[in-house]
């Protein structure tokens, strides 16, 4: 049916696909774009591995990563990007989609020390100046009992990058919500405090858009959920939380919606459908009855009861 | 018999001679079916593109066609069904039309579905890969069953009848001769033949109402099962069955008014018939208002946010025109019509005096017209001033209906048939309008919506297509059930004999 078609693909363009915002670095844009809708956004995982979780990003290098973008994991269902496999992604793009998970998880690739992408240098048009940055996050409670999150910007050699804008968001199911921009201190610090506690999608991203000498960075942390304490007289409320359940509930296996139907209630239902089938038999056998007791009758030549006005 | 056959002539008449104007009426028919079908090959070929329907409204008035079509297909079988098992004998001159109401609705739409689908192919997937668990495979199953089992009791009564056909006609054309004796299947009316007539009868009558009961129940569901805002809701299987019985009731009058009017059926279908059935509607329709009124107010009482929307955009909204149509114009009013002249005994001199209440019917009317003119348009206005105008509305227009009601209720005592017939008309309409209003405001409105859509992308205007394709609609079920009047007595003519013998 069209509008299960029509609402399969809005739950899928609504659910999936977390819109990127103009201003995020390239990498981010072409992986909410290209990659997902099956590896969840900032790559925390969906109907594909969590790309963006450190276990991977420890375990495969630069190239390694590139390499499975390009060439796809055909066994397991995922296409070829590079466009010389006939995807859509150019080796500049690819590099790209490896610098926003590396920046992602924070992690520095094993093996041997990662050239520069070549796409970089060449967007910082011949300027030797040109450096990537990488971004790291904290989180730590104040005196209120709001979380604190800082964001440190920093070249590779270590040396803080100060006066620069990072934007921190907050994916939610159902879009990007920004949470401000913080500028860089003299350490490379920026900081933003949380005044809300979201009970649900509390990974909280930073983001650094790059500048002319400057590549782009982010970092990602899951925001810790300290207890609240709700002061409400003499009651013992220590320990009370407002809580909403961290997965969407899920059909309990065996109910009505889920994919294989219960057996009871499909043979009830097989059985009422039967029922009626079966006496709507029962009365075209009347109507047969009805049919050959007529043919009888002209064989025996009888006629009819009644004199017809005809 | 002899007593009979003079009467029994005014029933044979149709079937025997055409008029002009009878081809007259075919003609016109077939043209707009004709254009139905052209706008059906746009859509065709283009896509549903050509049609209103986007990303948010993907049901527009196809799907509203849908709902009216099996609703009054209830007409039918339903309250035929009924009746003959209570033993209402008044009924006899009725069920043959109700019945065929119901299978040329169903006929008209089921198909609606098809035409709602952009690839009237994918309608197969339904069948190879259909899911037990989906309300919409319910529906394919439970609208099949229904259209068998109304079939069946559309013939089963229609036998002898048949050979009533098959033996007096004799003059007929040879192909429609052929139809009646092979259709009567040799009936000669002895004991066996009536013994499993009458059995057959008696078991489908008792069947087709928990089956019909289950197809409207189901087309609820579609709508029920999921978590849309106005949707979402519990009443909404009771609701269906009231509302298709209620327009089905409303559809029976209309025929029967028009088929007594044309093939001069007054000695069979008197006043009494009408008198009865408008009783009946208007008791569905009270049932009707009360299952209105239970539905909003809980929507309304939850404070949900996206149901508040819908509301929103009934009571003073986008829709607020057709929904205040819809509830006074056709629900309220004709509850009125049907009761008021039953109800009021007027004195002669009151009656007299009807002049002098004309202004105040007037100054009712010139009230509906001021505050609809003053009214501000759009509801995004201060919500504290916009929540005044409905309820100031809603009371100039009661004042305008009373004082209309008043003046027209000597005319409505003096013609009762025409004052069931007018109700029941606003009342087909109405229930048109009703499904529209089921569907598409909560389309307007959902849980998720999508970002930054284009605006004709979520709102909804029917397109010529759509407007020609339900003319179409129309055009074929009047087609089809004139043709049926043509081939088979619309009245039951063993039937009514039988009471008379």
């Amino acid at each position: 049916m069209r509008w299960m078609i029509v609402v399969f693909l809005m739950a899928l363009v609504i659910l999936s696909v977390q819109p990127a915002r103009a201003d995020d670095p390239p990498g981010a844009k072409l992986f909410a774009t290209y990659c997902a809708a099956c590896h969840g956004a900032a790559g925390k995982g969906g109907a594909a591995p969590a790309i963006g979780s450190d276990a991977y990003l420890t375990a495969n290098d630069n190239a390694a990563i590139a390499q499975a973008t390009g060439d796809g994991v055909v066994a397991k269902g995922m296409p070829a990007w590079s466009k010389s496999k006939g995807g859509a992604l150019t080796d500049d793009q690819i590099a790209d989609i490896v610098a926003y998970l590396r920046a992602l998880a924070q992690t520095t690739a094993p093996g041997p020390a990662v050239a520069p992408t070549p796409a970089q240098p060449a967007r910082s048009s011949a300027n030797a100046e040109y450096a990537q940055t990488r971004m790291t996050m904290t989180q730590s409670p104040n005196a209120d009992g709001e979380m604190v999150l800082v964001a440190t910007l920093e070249k590779f050699d270590g040396s803080p990058v100060s006066g620069m804008v990072v934007a921190f968001s907050r994916a939610t199911t159902f879009g990007t919500v920004d949470l401000g921009t913080a500028k860089t201190d003299s350490r490379g610090n920026a900081t933003l405090v949380m005044r809300e506690q979201p009970e649900r999608a509390r990974y909280i991203t930073a983001t650094f858009k790059g500048a002319k000498t400057l590549g782009s960075s982010a970092a990602m942390l899951a925001l810790e959920k300290p207890a609240v304490a709700i002061s409400a007289g003499d009651l013992n409320t220590a320990g009370v939380r407002l809580s909403i359940d961290e997965e969407p509930l899920l059909a309990p296996e065996g109910s009505l919606i889920t994919p294989n139907p219960p057996l009871l209630p499909t043979l009830l239902f097989g059985l009422v459908v039967l029922g009626v089938w079966s006496t709507y038999g029962y009365v075209v056998s009347q109507v047969v009855g009805i049919w050959k007791s007529g043919r009888d009758h002209q064989r025996e030549n009888v006629l009819a009861p009644k004199a017809r006005s005809a | 018999m002899f007593r009979q056959s003079s009467r029994e002539d005014v029933l044979f008449q149709p079937l025997q001679s055409n008029s002009v104007r009878f081809y007259a009426f075919i003609a016109i028919l077939l043209a707009v079916i004709a254009w139905a079908a052209y706008a059906y090959f746009v859509q065709l070929r283009d896509g549903l593109v050509v049609t209103g329907l986007r990303d948010y409204v993907f049901w527009g008035i196809y799907m509203t066609n849908f709902v009216f079509f099996i609703g009054i297909s209830h007409a039918g079988t339903l309250i035929s069904a009924i009746l003959r098992v209570t033993g209402a004998e008044w009924r006899r001159p009725i069920t043959r039309m109700a019945e065929a109401i119901t299978v040329f609705a169903l006929l008209i739409g089921g198909p609606m579905i098809i035409i709602d689908m952009g690839r009237p192919d994918r309608l197969l997937n339904l069948l190879q890969s259909g899911r037990l668990q989906s309300p919409i495979l319910w529906d394919l199953i439970s609208i099949t069953t229904y259209i068998a089992g109304s079939l069946m009791y559309l013939y089963l009564p229609m036998i002898p009848d048949l050979a009533e056909c098959r033996d007096r006609l004799t003059d007929a054309p040879a192909w429609k001769r052929f139809i009646y004796r092979t259709l009567s299947l040799g009936w000669r009316g002895n004991a066996e033949q009536k013994h499993r007539l009458e059995k057959g009868v008696a078991i489908m009558a008792v069947l087709i109402i928990p089956v019909a009961v289950s197809v409207h129940t189901v087309v609820s569901w579609i709508f029920g099962m999921t978590l849309r805002p106005g949707w979402h809701s519990t009443i909404f299987g009771p609701y269906f069955v009231v509302g298709a019985i209620f327009s089905g009731i409303a559809a029976i009058l209309l025929a029967m008014v028009i088929f007594r009017r044309v093939y001069r059926l007054e000695a069979y279908l008197t006043e009494k018939h009408f008198r009865y059935l408008g009783l009946l509607l208007l008791v569905m329709d009270i049932i009707y208002i009360y299952f209105t009124l239970s539905e909003y107010l809980t929507m309304a009482y939850g404070n949900d946010a996206a149901d508040q929307r819908v509301m929103q955009l009934l009571f003073g909204g986008d829709f607020a025109p057709v929904f205040w149509a819809m509830i006074l114009g056709g629900f309220v009013l004709p509850a009125f019509m049907l009761a008021l002249p039953n109800l009021v005994k007027i004195p002669a001199r009151q009656a007299a005096a009807t002049p002098l209440l004309r202004p105040l019917a007037a100054m009712g009317a010139l009230a509906v017209f001021a505050v609809m003119a003053f009214s501000p348009t759009g509801a995004s206005a201060d919500l504290q001033v916009v929540a005044l105008w409905p309820l100031l509305r809603i009371l100039s227009i009661l004042v305008a209906l009373a004082g209309l009601l008043w003046l027209a209720l000597p005319v409505m005592r003096a013609h009762p048939i025409a004052t069931i017939v007018v109700a029941s008309i606003l009342v087909n309409v109405a229930m048109w309008l009703k499904r529209y209003i089921i569907i598409v405001p909560t389309l307007y409105s959902p849980r998720v919506p999508i970002q930054g859509v284009p605006w004709e992308w979520a709102h909804y205007t029917p397109t010529w297509v759509e407007w020609s394709i339900t003319a179409g609609a129309f055009a074929t079920f009047i087609l089809l059930y004139t043709l049926f009047s043509k081939m088979f007595p619309v009245i039951s003519i063993w039937e009514t004999s039988e009471r008379d013998a």
